[in-house]
């Protein structure tokens, strides 16, 4: 087993927004390895700290203690893709959908003509059609957030973060996605770290979930799913599967309950 | 356009011309609506009101692109830094809160009796919406977009050119158009005041004085189209440059 990403014996407090002298701890000692390649999600309670753990991976905030390497390199170095549960706060409107993609290929100084080129290509590769002169506000939700996922991939970052990207879609739409992602990850072969509030969801992406505690989350369990790729939703009604997110309900109920 | 939009305007026509028929209100205080058309012709056709024209919309502008060329850099860095804004804001907010009027004296003692007091009191008028627009279009900047900008590591400048002050723009417009209406009352009000050769505020208080109705009336539509019509093409300008805000 490679250790592509390590998490180690990190730990991260916040200052209590309320009461300004204590401090919530929020993560103590997290520890957790990641392959390559893999598919990984977490499930856990509200505000437990998944959110504070996905932003320390991508170097948004720094840890207490601890460290986190991602292909040998701590996140300030790594090239990160991340992408947010707001779309819509998360594009940039004043650019066209295309540019928009080609963002981060704009930010390492790539010509005009070259990053344009690039990013159709990508867009035709991932087999996202979306209209290149339009704007983003001009689209679906769905449309948008595959918006975001082409543009945290186009650099071909060394991993992929995403934080309950498909919260603000609807039932319908979020289907469509969870099979729309697992084509991009088939394709990209990245390892992608995803945070999701939907149990269902978090088992039929993952090659493993994460089940978290309260706060300070820790590992309740790591669940894995073996299930063969590409799972549509109907393995949802599938024996195995009921059986696994039984197992995965037990313990986030116990955890609760903690 | 909606067919409603023109009745108020017909309603009000229609109660002049009734007010003025019908002898309710005496021609010196509402002259007859023909008259005030026949002088506003007289006005142009004769050429006579556009050096007064000219002078008002000279300082008007003028002052205006001093006030945006200030205001916009200036308002930004504050917003930028939590440090700089804490430790400015109470001046700002005083300054903004001073009736920019009771500082036409200061002006007059400053710049004399000339253009450059004019030019300065709109440019002050518009700096100071100009300003504190830019500082929250700055503050308001969306906290996803920033994080989108340190997860694809983009440089200081880069965050500022391309996440930052386009974000801030629709304020920074919403601001000018405010300051586009605020500088042009205040031009036209030191024009009354602080005296001059030319300009409509002039024009407006001479005629008064000597109840010349027709002329002062003239004028007075004059410089309320020039602001409402300057209103009117920012807002349509700004709806085409800043297509995205509000969405």
């Amino acid at each position: 087993m490679n250790e592509y990403i390590k998490i180690e014996n990190v730990s991260k407090t916040f200052l209590n927004a309320t009461e300004k002298n204590r401090r919530v701890e929020v993560l103590n000692g997290f520890t957790l390895t990641v392959h390559k390649g893999e598919f990984l999600t977490f499930f856990g309670p509200n505000a437990c700290g998944k959110t504070t753990l996905l932003s320390i991976v991508a170097g948004l905030i720094l840890t207490n203690s601890g460290s986190v390497l991602i292909d040998g390199k701590p996140p300030s170095q790594a090239k990160i893709g991340f992408v947010f549960q707001n779309y819509q706060n998360s594009l940039l409107p004043w650019r066209t959908n295309i540019d928009n993609v080609a963002l981060s290929l704009e930010l390492e100084g790539i010509s005009k003509k070259q990053r344009l080129g690039n990013t159709r290509d990508f867009l035709r590769k991932l087999d996202v059609e979306i209209p290149e002169g339009s704007y983003p506000y001009q689209l679906s939700g769905g449309q948008q957030q595959l918006l975001c996922i082409a543009r945290a991939l186009i650099s071909d970052p060394d991993v992929l973060v995403m934080d309950e990207p498909f919260n603000q879609l609807d039932f319908q739409t979020r289907m469509g996605m969870n099979e729309k992602i697992q084509d991009i990850w088939i394709k990209t072969g990245k390892t992608i770290l995803f945070v999701s509030h939907d149990l269902e969801e978090a088992i039929l992406l993952a090659d493993r979930v994460v089940l978290l505690t309260k706060r300070p989350a820790r590992i309740s369990k790591i669940l894995e799913n073996k299930f063969s790729r590409p799972r549509k939703s109907r393995v949802l009604q599938n024996e195995d599967f009921f059986k696994l997110r039984s197992e995965a309900l037990n313990i986030f109920d116990k955890v609760l309950r903690e | 356009m909606k067919k409603e939009i023109i009745i108020g305007p017909v309603l009000l026509l229609i109660l002049w011309v009734l007010l003025t028929s019908l002898h309710i209100v005496k021609p010196i205080f509402l002259p007859p609506i023909w008259s005030v058309i026949a002088e506003l012709y007289k006005l142009f056709a004769s050429g006579n009101i556009l050096g007064d024209l000219g002078s008002t919309l000279m300082r008007w502008i003028i002052g205006l692109i001093i006030g945006v060329a200030i205001g916009v850099p200036v308002g930004m860095f504050m917003g930028y830094s939590d440090k700089i804004y804490s430790s400015l804001e109470i001046i700002v907010d005083f300054f903004r809160s001073i009736p920019a009027m009771t500082l036409f004296p200061l002006f007059l003692v400053f710049f004399g009796l000339g253009d450059r007091a004019k030019i300065s009191i709109s440019a002050w008028g518009a700096l100071l919406y100009v300003l504190v627009s830019a500082m929250y279009g700055v503050k308001h900047s969306r906290e996803t977009r920033l994080m989108v900008a340190k997860t694809l590591k983009a440089t200081p400048i880069q965050t500022f050119t391309k996440f930052v002050f386009p974000d801030a723009l629709p304020e920074i417009a919403g601001g000018i158009r405010v300051g586009i209406s605020l500088s042009l009352i205040l031009v036209v009000a030191s024009e009354m005041i602080m005296g001059t050769r030319l300009g409509l505020g002039k024009r407006i208080f001479d005629a008064a004085l000597i109840y010349n109705m027709n002329e002062m009336y003239a004028t007075i539509i004059i410089a309320g189209l020039l602001g409402y019509l300057s209103n009117k093409f920012f807002l349509l300008f700004e709806t085409r440059a800043i297509h995205w805000a509000g969405k």
